[in-house]
């Protein structure tokens, strides 16, 4: 190891002990300030006290994930301006979910005792078939995109700091799962709103340096002129090589797959049921939208100005660009506080998703189907028999140390898959995200809007929404190259809106009164 | 904080979700327009061109101005908490 991957590893390990260290004391502190709400509110929503800053930088943490630091800046420096284009699609991502999802999902939450979007399905449809299908879908899907950004992060550390991918990989994944499994929700917020930050400064630490490297803005148009003609055409215009991603069918697709369609992502829409009021939310929806369109538009940005810097046989992978440029033309501080900012971005990712995966598993598929105490834990039914009473304390008993083991296991389901990730996960990681909308949009969107969306909606809109988006992506033969994703939702659409309307069900009263 | 009945509240979330979405509209054709139009118009500012600034800062700005119009026009503060019969904020 030389001086500068010393320097680098010191500032990386500095770091992860300041996540672990205000992961675990500030949910400490949290669940002591909020011990009257109990347990599950505290540990899977954190008791929903988060205010505007947090709200944001969580939201915008969570969805920002390593490609948006590795790959996609990667990419611009091939495909120049055209890929800054398309990352500002993202513009949308914090104000779309908070605006259309944000005070529905609190209201309702606050009445039912919601703590993740399976919950709200449960009250919502009342089926075990929506609640099983839906949580299944949510556990896999997430698996593989946890086991994909560990991959990310981990291939990052061993090629900056020369160790092996094994170390590399321990190095924050041990951090990521104890701060979630013994901190919960709060730990996850608290450290995604650092993260965050530390994301935004890693953006204009790598502009600064890499313009500055490159001689100037002009000097580096000018050199970008020769070695990449087209760089400042949108898809490249006669230079594209007729890249089917450079055409505009499929780059305007991008509105749905990371515009629209994010409404749909279940570890984004939780983020609604978890601030602490009104004002929170709004302030949250501007926060957010800075943040996210500096991190998007200035990171891929950068990224279509890196070229110049990199060595004339070309580099490996487009993954390897940004390490490239990090480590040859940054000070080993900057790079040490840099590469942090991609690990903030897979750690983020993570631990939400781990604490989401962890939370359906246990409150909407071990504690309705397996444990079965009444209704929910934190509302105590007036009338109920003794021994229900009885089977129900035990149950909510076991649950911080259940909730706990759970959330290590997964972590370490997740870590030993990444160690040596079989093929099976690579390919069902190219449907995680897509995939993860065409099941939960409609039913959520349809659920909060539409009174007449019923179970057998849901159903109809996941499985045909989701074969139809498996379908296209397995056989190209969509008009414009258009995104499957596009396909997917439209026909996920139409089944949910035709089976409600062909098979009216009269609307239970109960929950018209807790769901509108 | 205005008082307001669940009806009420109800229909205000469904004006802002609407908003919302007319903000994202705006934003759409915004990006997709001005991308698209001024591609081929050959005018730079600082070396970058015009299609470029435009469609991408450009729609951060229209994205963070519609979120402030948005916040001060459209959306109301109000109690998330179920409200009793007699509309009583907390």
């Amino acid at each position: 190891m030389s001086t500068e991957q010393i320097v680098i590893l010191v500032v990386l390990i500095a770091y992860m002990a300041i996540n672990m260290f205000l992961g675990i004391y500030m949910s400490r502190r949290s669940a002591r300030e909020h011990a009257s709400s109990g347990f599950m509110q505290n540990y899977f929503m954190g008791s929903r006290s988060m205010g505007g800053l947090v709200l944001a930088m969580t939201l915008v943490a969570t969805y920002t994930s390593a490609s948006s630091f590795l790959g996609g800046p990667g990419l611009s420096a091939s495909w120049g301006l055209t890929q800054s284009w398309v990352a500002a699609i993202q513009i949308g991502t914090a104000f779309l979910t908070l605006g259309v999802l944000g005070k529905k999902f609190a209201i309702i939450s606050r009445k039912i005792g919601a703590v993740t979007v399976t919950d709200y399905f449960k009250a919502r449809y009342n089926s075990p078939a929506v609640v099983i299908l839906c949580g299944v879908c949510l556990v896999v899907f997430f698996l593989t995109q946890m086991i994909a950004q560990f991959i990310g992060g981990a291939t990052l550390v061993s090629s900056v700091t020369g160790m092996p991918y094994w170390a590399g990989l321990a190095l924050f994944a041990v951090v990521v799962i104890l701060y979630t499994s013994i901190g919960g929700f709060k730990a996850v917020v608290i450290t995604d709103t650092f993260q965050g930050i530390i994301m935004t400064l890693g953006t204009f630490l790598l502009l600064f340096f890499v313009i500055r490297a490159g001689g100037g803005l002009s000097g580096i148009t000018a050199q970008l002129d020769a070695m990449n003609p087209g760089w400042d055409i949108l898809g490249k215009g006669e230079f594209s090589g007729g890249l089917t991603a450079l055409s505009p069918g499929y780059m305007i697709s991008f509105w749905v797959l990371v515009g629209a369609g994010t409404l749909g992502l279940p570890q984004t829409a939780v983020r609604g049921m978890g601030f602490k009021d009104t004002r929170s939310m709004h302030r949250a929806m501007l926060y957010g939208t800075v943040v996210v369109g500096i991190l998007m538009i200035g990171m891929h940005f950068a990224g279509a100005l890196t070229l110049p810097l990199l060595p004339a046989e070309g580099i490996a992978s487009t993954d390897q660009v940004i390490p490239y440029v990090v480590l040859h033309y940054m000070p080993a501080w900057a790079a040490g506080l840099f590469l942090a900012a991609p690990l903030a971005a897979v750690m983020s990712t993570v631990s939400s998703l781990l604490i989401l995966a962890s939370a359906t598993i246990i409150k909407d598929l071990y504690l309705t189907y397996i444990a079965k105490p009444a209704k929910n834990g934190t509302e105590p039914e007036i009338q109920k028999s003794a021994e229900a009473e009885a089977a129900e304390a035990a149950a909510v008993q076991k649950l911080p140390v259940l909730s706990l083991l759970i959330t290590i296991l997964l972590g370490l389901i997740v870590f030993l898959l990444a160690l040596s990730p079989p093929d099976i996960i690579v390919w069902i990681n190219l449907f995680a995200m897509g995939g993860l909308e065409a099941t939960f949009f409609w039913p959520l969107i349809g659920g909060l809007y539409w009174k007449k969306g019923s179970a057998p909606c849901c159903i109809a809109s996941i499985i045909v929404g989701v074969s139809t988006f498996v379908f296209f992506n397995q056989v190209k033969i969509a008009p414009f190259h258009i995104h499957e994703i596009v396909f997917g939702l439209a026909a996920g659409g139409i089944a949910y809106f035709l089976v409600g309307l062909l098979r009216p069900e009269e609307p239970d009263p109960e929950m018209l009164k807790k769901c509108f | 904080m205005k008082p307001m009945t669940e009806d009420e509240k109800n229909r205000q979330i469904k004006k802002e979700a609407l908003a919302t979405i007319a903000l994202f509209l705006i934003c759409f054709a915004w990006h997709v327009g001005f991308g698209y139009a001024l591609n081929s118009c050959g005018i730079y500012f600082m070396n970058l061109p015009l299609w470029w600034i435009v469609s991408t800062p450009g729609v951060f700005v229209v994205g963070v101005a519609g979120v402030i119009f948005l916040l001060k026009k459209v959306f109301v503060n109000f109690s998330l908490e179920a409200e009793s019969e007699d509309g009583h904020v907390n």
